[in-house]
């Protein structure tokens, strides 16, 4: 009896584990060793505090932009105004974009016309503008808008020509033959089947876009994010300029996330069919 | 209602250039006439390359003709319109809709109301026996059901023609027999003239009552039958019935021989 007991007892067990990685726990591991050096660092004296500054004072940095705030600005009203700035131009470069791609994906003389411009702004690094768009329209919000927006019509005006391509040609042909016009096929087949390219595209833009964020509040800014950054950076209030770096990652992050949820919901046909 | 006609149509594709020196076009179809009737069920069957597709994309008017003519009565025809349905192979669907919304997706075009479509629509889902898949997602469907709302989508605009590239082509050997009865019922309910391109012998027998064999390089017609075996369903005699009779398999050996002549290989 209690020999059969022993031999069936590992069997009915549960099965034996080592310690298993899952990706979750990979990336939380990563974050703790990183903020652990860092902790050690400061607090050993490795690296002096203008460079980084302790943890601790960077937490209580966060605390001061939130109450009391950095050059006449709390942290919410920097970051208000910057997120106004990267949402005003995606609503503007989606508004341009979109029919852009359209244009080119269906039109030979629009492609002809179109590709080389958006070919041309597209690998343009935002602070190469920067200076002839002040020339040309001011130093005003619309100049700030414009430079971020300029960073996000391209990749999604390449997404939108892409997507409307990947309608089948049978699809295309169905539509034709149940007699929609060009315009219908293009509203009723190839626009739907280009959202799942386009919302990538958007994806790919507002990354553009957060990254021109600081060239775009380089001249004539009193408020946001970028600002804040380069205002610190030059009195080395390295705590701030480390906010401010956290929170574009943390505002880009929660806004990716918000965005593979739509993703999720309104294209879920997507790579299905 | 008038005949749908393909007289003496060739169509040839130049060479791209860019592939070596320019050689000659290469013949699609040559000099191929055929007429299809309302009420008329023809079957083409041919080898790869006899221009099988071609010949049905000639009649939706997707593609135009190197030579000939292809009419509608005394009209040509220019383009696809929503007299001639198509039922493609790929199902074509959007996955993007539900089934009925797929369904609808012709009426919509038509301007019918919404509350209109939606009826039609399900009256139509309910014909092929889908009511009950109405409202679920195309990916969510299997490859019969899928075809099955791709029949349904054609007939949603009443066409006088319906034409069907392999439309059972990517089934399974079950399933095929069940849809290809259910293709019989539709074509017997709507009346339309139906030109259905298959490469199952059994099917366009049991199914046409007309046959068309197609040879390739370049396509062109070495026979064209009539059968009777899809009237004799419609009477009464089972699927299984038929296709074990002499007579089908006769007429079985005949098409395969028609298929295979310029092969020089008996089948």
């Amino acid at each position: 009896m209690s020999e059969q007991t022993l031999a069936v007892a590992p069997a009915a067990g549960p099965p034996i584990r080592r310690l298993r990685l899952s990706p979750w726990l990979a990336t939380l591991l990563t974050v703790a060793v990183l903020l652990a050096l860092w902790l050690c660092a400061s607090s050993f004296g490795w690296v002096s505090p203008v460079f980084l500054p302790h943890p601790a004072k960077v937490l209580a940095a966060i605390g001061k932009l939130v109450t009391r705030g950095y050059v006449d600005g709390t942290l919410f009203e920097h970051a208000t105004a910057s997120l106004g700035r990267v949402f005003t131009a995606l609503a503007f470069s989606i508004l341009i974009a979109v029919p852009v791609g359209l244009v080119i994906a269906t039109s030979p003389i629009g492609r002809g016309v179109l590709d080389p411009l958006i070919e041309f702004i597209r690998p343009l690094p935002p602070l190469a503008y920067l200076p002839l768009i002040i020339i040309w329209f001011g130093i005003g919000e619309p100049s700030k808008v414009l430079v971020i927006a300029l960073a996000m019509v391209a990749p999604i005006a390449i997404a939108t020509a892409a997507g409307v391509r990947s309608a089948s040609e049978s699809q295309v042909n169905a539509a034709r033959s149940f007699g929609a016009s060009r315009l219908g096929v293009l509203l009723h087949v190839q626009l739907p089947s280009a959202l799942p390219s386009i919302l990538t595209g958007i994806r790919i833009a507002l990354g553009a876009g957060w990254s021109t964020l600081v060239a775009a509040e380089l001249v004539a800014a009193s408020r946001g994010l970028g600002f804040m950054i380069q205002s610190a950076a030059q009195f080395l209030v390295t705590d701030i300029v480390i906010v401010g770096i956290f929170v574009i990652s943390a505002l880009a992050f929660v806004f990716e996330a918000l965005l593979r949820l739509v993703e999720r919901y309104f294209v879920r046909w997507s790579g299905r069919h | 209602m008038t005949e749908l006609r393909l007289t003496n149509v060739s169509l040839s594709y130049a060479r791209r250039p860019g592939f070596g020196a320019a050689g000659p076009a290469t013949s699609v179809l040559d000099h191929v006439s055929l007429g299809l009737a309302p009420g008329e069920f023809v079957a083409v069957i041919g080898r790869s390359g006899s221009g099988k597709t071609s010949l049905l994309n000639l009649a939706a008017g997707f593609i135009a003709p190197t030579e000939g003519r292809v009419t509608r009565g005394s009209q040509p025809i220019t383009g696809p319109g929503a007299d001639r349905a198509v039922v493609f192979q790929d199902d074509a669907l959007y996955p993007w809709l539900s089934a009925r919304d797929n369904v609808a997706f012709p009426l919509r075009l038509a301007g019918v109301s919404r509350t209109e479509r939606r009826e039609r629509a399900g009256a139509l889902l309910h014909q092929v026996g889908l009511e009950r898949e109405a409202d679920r997602a195309i990916w969510e469907l299997s490859g019969g059901q899928r075809q099955r709302v791709g029949i349904a989508r054609a007939l949603a605009a009443k066409p006088d023609f319906l034409l069907m590239d392999e439309p059972l082509g990517a089934l399974d050997a079950m399933t095929r027999e069940r849809m290809q009865e259910l293709l019989l019922e539709v074509w017997r309910a709507s009346g339309a003239g139906v030109l259905l391109i298959t490469h199952s012998v059994d099917e366009a027998l049991f199914l046409g009552t007309r046959v068309i064999v197609l040879a390739p390089h370049p396509g062109r017609i070495v026979l064209d039958r009539s059968f009777d075996f899809s009237r004799r369903f419609a009477t009464g005699e089972t699927a299984r019935a038929l296709k074990a009779a002499p007579e089908f398999i006769a007429a079985r050996e005949d098409l395969i021989a028609a298929i295979h002549a310029d092969e020089g290989v008996a089948a």
